[in-house]
């Protein structure tokens, strides 16, 4: 993202905060699709992930005069989204279907699908990216397709700057595991 | 015990291991993204590993692109929401200036010229008495 949009994503949330209705028209124009992605990748289920992006804008409508510009807006949405999505999960309970998930990668080597997979990389890589655990899924999202710093991403997820250097890199390993258990070798690590 | 430690050492990334990632996607500062420069030239494995997280990268990049956006009925919804709110009331220092702004754009050219100069004068009148 460019400082110029930081800058009047800034000017929106400080006109949010004045009751401009317009102007939160503006800001969900530009960050709902983002949003609404991170969302679903945590949660796993398109329609709580739109009851989020309305829960998530609704937030930054009562709370825009609160907002201190420390942050980006967008690292400040992406925070909020997290921790709807957590007590979304909390709520629906199903959280260990996630583990399961990654578990049916590892096992399925004889699997048709997986073998056909074995001759596209990338849509392995693809589905692997899938069965990711929750911690390490928002990570690798959070760098990869939100582009957030080291900081930032700290700052999000609410954990010091090295866990979170750590974690993408156990991450980064765990997806490795899962591409060698569907017969894709990278040769790493 | 001592092969075990050497292991675990031999498993722990190195910083620049750890930074290759945000060096992709170009959200480093200047010194550590000279720091993994350097090291990508000296260090074939790292290079390799760097290959393997720009595929990455561009995946992760496609995945999230491919869910989609949502429906009309998540912005109906919030809106809605938005109209159940309590009005909200602009703060004391926004409505000051507002009222200033707004009784200074009722006045005319001509009268707002006079009352700046007669401003003017009340200000140096003082001054010259001060002189004598």
């Amino acid at each position: 993202m460019s400082a110029t949009q930081a800058a009047s994503d800034n000017v929106l949330i400080a006109r949010i905060a004045q009751g401009d209705r317009l102007a939160m028209q503006v800001l969900y124009g530009r960050h709902h699709v983002r949003v609404f992605r991170f969302g679903f990748r945590l949660v796993r289920d398109e329609q709580v992930a739109e009851d989020l992006i309305s829960e998530v804008f609704l937030d930054v409508w009562r709370q825009a005069g609160k907002f201190e510009g420390r942050s980006a807006v967008s690292t400040w949405l992406l925070a909020i989204t997290r921790f709807k999505a957590l007590s979304a999960l909390r709520r629906r309970k199903d959280v260990e279907l996630d583990d399961e998930a990654a578990n049916a990668i590892e096992d399925t080597s004889d699997d048709p699908e997986v073998a056909a997979q074995k001759k596209d990389t990338s849509k392995a890589l693809r589905k692997c990216l899938t069965a990711l655990s929750p911690e390490h899924r928002e990570i690798v999202d959070l760098v990869y397709y939100h582009e957030k710093s080291v900081e930032e991403v700290a700052e999000i997820v609410s954990i010091p700057e090295n866990t979170v250097k750590t974690r993408l890199f156990y991450a980064r390993k765990k997806l490795a595991e899962l591409l060698k258990a569907a017969g894709v070798e990278r040769g790493w690590p | 015990m001592m092969a075990t430690s050497k292991k675990i050492l031999e498993q722990e990334p190195s910083e620049v291991e750890m930074l290759l990632p945000w060096h992709a996607t170009g959200t480093l500062n200047a010194r550590d993204a000279r720091r993994v420069d350097e090291a990508l030239a000296r260090d074939p494995a790292l290079a390799k590993q760097y290959a393997a997280i720009q595929e990455e990268y561009a995946e992760t990049i496609h995945l999230n692109e491919s869910l989609g956006a949502p429906s009309a009925r998540a912005m109906q919804k919030l809106f809605a929401a938005i109209d159940g709110e309590p009005a909200r009331k602009p703060s004391v220092s926004f409505d000051i200036s507002a009222r200033i702004a707004g009784f200074f754009a009722k006045l005319s050219p001509r009268t707002l010229a006079w009352s700046a100069s007669l401003g003017a004068l009340l200000l140096l009148l003082p001054r010259s008495r001060r002189r004598r």
